[in-house]
């Protein structure tokens, strides 16, 4: 039998939708390769392989009844715990969650199934999307499928291990800060954030709002393109879903065109002290590699990028907290017992079902957006928001893409993770702002440092632009960088 | 204790429930009365996931309102989300407005019991959706969310009422207005109308304004009375024991009459407003403003005023500009002809009285048959047939002037009547002496003799006024 997992996502479906595979066949072998492996990676946090396989009988039936084109036919497809999916659990990986089965899926998960996509499990995360190596999940942290002593980085690190180990083809993840690039560049995957308003949230469970987008992980552009161009566009049920047009993602003929006569940003911020030397050579080595087939690299400055994490460490914990009020015990996931008055219901539900990263965000977004500390803090870092999006913006007048590393550095030893949550704060320095912009950047696998460790880069378009983005990373591609 | 030479300072925030089909961010019906929790969904419920989408029809309507109150539509306004933690608050946060509101400023004139009328001013006027209901009984709290989400509209006055009685009118043409706006039913027992009131006291007009306290969740119109009224009692006490007003939240206390304060903790809350990330700003179209401009109702006082006019009493005036759809049928009648000094009373004394609810006057009742009820008044039919045809129309018959005709024929006509007033007093002689020796009282006597004799209905008002005119004008028998 083919090896499913292996198979680019056009492949896959060709061979299902001509016959020569059945959805079944694929889920399957799928579904096998997860219990053989996932054992010691634990990307998976729940696999439900009864279920996946109706639904795969549920594909077959529909490729013999022609019911209309199915572009992702057969497509086994991990989704991150934080994405509702109807009658299978979603935990966020928290254990105020533990034990929550959504009455209905998310937007991007309706489009997938009606695409032909079979959800094969959810992937583990770090607890509600907070943290960057899946350690603060109640079901332990995800391994690296490169070394499984190292993170596979986070929060979508399940979703990424799914995908780079093979054991899934594609997987959908959430970036807020670096969520889904971070583990794509830790795990040498292509990983996808959408502009903001491009995809729909309705489903996600929400961390930062005005930040959070779901996103695709694949094993080269093309399937994030084909997994991408299925889940974005406007939803009605999201009112911060842009109706912006989604543009034909066709795989160009010739992808190295797309490189000549580009004009490529080199923002020196992202350049500067804290870069590992081992991804900064890579680095080097895609510019130079990229000049080599006629891009035009332009080194210029974004000058913002220094406030950007303090931003964001302001926004996203002040949505956070506002977002996971909800959590009270009172109609749903857990509830503590005991307890003898309405006050003490809400301490301890919470205290029991809250880890120590989600209770640090949500104190701090509590402080900052106390009153008397409202303005000093969230309208300041709104005004910074502002500015760093002109920042952006201003760029894209001189260039087409931007090109950064995804990381500082390549994934670290779970056991050499910093004990002090700034530092590793600090780590998303090159992710935060694009998602405070709003702007779309795709992680893709750019070389590797000392010791065969993926490095990331990561190419930055305008609003809305995700097309130019991917036809930039499968130009990358062609040409040979990565792989 | 009196309080006449200290002013009461009041401000008034009121909620409005809007009468939309949808809530303001869920496709769940507004409707009051449902079995508990069968209007909730995923958002309703506060489930992961969900987000709000607002409902255009709560813009709009807001809109009416806003524009019926002379208050300034704002050309962009923001949803921000207020938090707290209570069993009936799903989200945890109430979605709400606070910086940026969908109106500022606004006025209102009304009149007062004394016949005065005054304006208050508006602060400002915003959306925003209504919490759930919690009931505790022993043991346990039941929550119900059909009431989470419903659009209110909130409605903030200056600090320019100056007693109870005053606010209370203040209240009550703001109901009207609302009501004449279409925008809600401003029904108080069931808590589409709720108000919190701002009360503090100073000496004299001149003084600078007094420490306020807040009184939550007034709904009626006699509570938000006497609420203030002891307040302002209490305020006085205290200050003339050189005592301080605290600024705090208090409920009135129906059972005790009398404000109480709210536990510490629980106005001590810090809200966090944050401008909701889920929903973008709402920005108003000036062409959409104008179009709604122009479907903005007459305001109620115009009404009044325009009935008085008319002829109409003060108070029966009042009464027919409670609410739009009783002034909207009385304008129909009038459209047919007839008087408004004659429709006024008919619909006020004996229409309304029979109704369950002053709004269903349209839905009982047609103008043509009300028209035709008083032109029967006027050409000689009387109030007793009159009234039992209105009876009729009520219970769901139609076609006035027929009804008029039929009990007007199932009653005795006056010649038979005539004929039994003459057997009666023909049986009843020794009645009839002492009748005209002074024994008025015996009338009752003859009439009910009538009523019993007559072979078909007979009015008793009609019996006795014939009897009357029978035993006193005919000379007396014995002497022929």
């Amino acid at each position: 039998m083919t090896d499913a997992g292996r198979a680019p996502v056009a492949e896959l479906v060709e061979m299902v939708v001509r016959g020569r595979l059945s959805a079944r066949d694929v889920v399957e072998s799928c579904l096998a390769r997860i219990s053989e492996n996932d054992g010691e990676i634990r990307a998976f946090v729940t696999v439900e392989a009864e279920k996946a396989l109706a639904r795969a009988d549920e594909v077959d039936r529909r490729i013999r009844e022609d019911e209309g084109s199915l572009p992702l036919a057969g497509v086994p497809v991990a989704v991150k715990d934080n994405i509702l999916t109807r009658g299978l659990r979603t935990t966020a990986g928290s254990r105020i969650l533990e034990n929550l089965v959504p009455p209905h899926s998310a937007t991007v998960v309706e489009r997938l199934e009606a695409a032909g996509a079979v959800v094969v499990g959810k992937t583990n995360l770090d607890e509600f999307a907070m943290g960057s190596t899946t350690d603060t999940s109640i079901f332990g942290p995800t391994r690296n499928p490169v070394d499984t002593d190292r993170t596979a980085g986070g929060s979508s690190g399940g979703s990424a291990a799914a995908v780079g180990a093979g054991l899934v083809p594609a997987a959908l993840g959430s970036d807020t800060g670096g969520s889904i690039r971070q583990p794509a560049a830790f795990t040498g995957t292509v990983g996808l954030k959408p502009t903001y308003g491009r995809v729909s949230r309705y489903g996600l469970v929400a961390f930062g709002s005005s930040l959070d987008q779901i996103g695709p992980f694949g094993r080269c552009v093309d399937d994030v393109a084909r997994v991408f161009a299925v889940i974005a566009g406007h939803d009605p049920r999201d009112s911060t879903s842009s109706r912006e047009p989604v543009p034909e993602l066709g795989p160009p003929s010739e992808p190295v065109n797309a490189l000549e006569g580009l004009r490529v940003g080199w923002p020196t911020e992202y350049f500067a002290k804290g870069l590992d030397p081992g991804v900064a050579e890579v680095l080097s080595a895609v510019r130079e590699h990229m000049t080599s087939v006629g891009a035009e690299i332009v080194e210029l400055s974004l000058p913002h990028t220094e406030y950007a994490i303090a931003a964001y460490y302001v926004i996203a914990p002040a949505e956070a907290s506002s977002n996971l009020s909800r959590y009270d015990g009172i109609r749903y996931g857990r509830r503590a017992t005991h307890a003898d008055t309405l006050d003490s219901l809400y301490l301890r539900t919470r205290s029991e079902g809250f880890g120590d990263e989600v209770k640090r965000r949500i104190l701090l977004g509590t402080f900052v957006l106390s009153s008397g500390y409202f303005d000093a803090y969230y309208l300041q870092a709104q005004r910074v928001r502002r500015r760093i999006r002109d920042d952006f913006e201003r760029a894209f007048e001189a260039v087409d893409v931007l090109l950064t590393p995804t990381t500082p550095t390549p994934a670290f030893r779970l056991d050499e993770k910093p004990s002090d949550p700034l530092s590793l704060y600090l780590a998303d320095v090159y992710t935060v702002a694009p998602s405070l912009a709003g702007v779309p950047a795709l992680s893709l696998p750019a070389g590797e440092a000392p010791g065969g460790l993926p490095v990331g880069a990561q190419l930055i378009a305008p609003w809305f632009r995700e097309d130019r983005l991917l036809a930039v990373g499968a130009g990358l591609e062609a040409i040979g960088v990565g792989g | 204790m009196s309080t006449t030479e200290w002013e009461v300072v009041v401000g008034l925030e009121v909620h409005v429930q809007l009468l939309t089909e949808a809530k303001l961010f869920s496709t769940q019906p507004n409707e009051f009365g449902k079995d508990p929790n069968t209007a909730v969904d995923d958002l309703v419920a506060g489930f992961p996931g969900a987000l709000p989408v607002l409902n255009e029809e709560a813009i709009r309507l807001s809109l009416v309102a806003g524009l019926a109150l002379g208050a300034d539509p704002q050309p962009r306004s923001v949803f921000e989300r207020k938090h707290y933690f209570y069993p009936d608050l799903p989200k945890g946060y109430q979605i709400s407005q606070y910086a940026r509101p969908l109106f500022l400023g606004g006025r209102l004139r009304y009149r007062t019991g004394d016949g005065e009328t005054r304006t208050c001013r508006l602060t400002r006027v915003h959306l925003e959706e209504d919490a759930g209901k919690t009931s505790h009984r022993a043991g346990e709290s039941l929550v119900d969310l059909n009431r989470a989400g419903v659009p209110l509209l909130e409605i903030v006055t200056e600090p320019d009422l100056r007693s109870a009685a005053d606010a209370a009118d203040f209240l009550r043409e703001l109901r009207r207005v609302v009501r004449f706006a279409r925008i809600s039913d401003g029904n108080m027992e069931e808590g589409s109308l709720r108000c919190d009131a701002n009360v503090s006291v100073r000496r004299g007009s001149d003084a600078p304004f007094g420490t306020r306290a807040e009184i939550k969740n007034l709904n009626s119109f006699r509570f938000v009375e006497r609420a203030i009224l002891h307040e302002a009692e209490r305020q006085v006490r205290l200050l003339r024991r050189n005592g301080e007003v605290v600024q705090e939240t208090r409920l009135y206390d129906e059972g005790r009459d009398r404000t109480v304060a709210m536990r510490g903790k629980e106005y001590a809350e810090d809200y966090r407003y944050m401008p909701d990330p889920d929903l973008p700003a709402v920005v108003l179209d000036p062409a959409f403003i104008e179009e709604v401009r122009a479907s903005v109702p007459r305001s109620p006082l115009d009404v009044w005023a325009e009935y008085t006019h008319q002829g109409v009493p003060d108070e029966a005036a009042r009464i027919l500009t409670d609410t739009w759809e009783v002034a909207d049928f009385f304008d129909a009648v009038l459209a047919l002809g007839a008087d408004p000094r004659l429709v006024a009373p008919l619909v006020v004394n004996d229409v309304l009285p029979k109704l369950d609810h002053a709004w269903e006057i349209g839905e009982r009742l047609r103008p043509d048959d009300v028209a035709a009820l008083i032109s029967s008044l006027g050409s000689g039919v009387s109030r007793s047939v009159v009234e039992s045809a209105l009876t009729r129309l009520l219970s769901g018959e139609t076609d006035a002037r027929r009804l008029v005709a039929e009990v007007a024929d199932g009653q005795l006509g006056s010649d038979e009547l005539d004929t039994v007033v003459t057997a009666v007093l023909t049986e009843h002689p020794e009645q009839v002496a002492r009748y005209r020796e002074g024994h008025a009282k015996l009338i009752g006597f003859f009439v009910g003799r009538v009523l019993q004799a007559s072979p078909a209905e007979v009015d008793p008002r009609v019996a006795k006024e014939t009897l009357e005119k029978r035993l006193n004008e005919e000379a007396p028998r014995r002497d022929s």
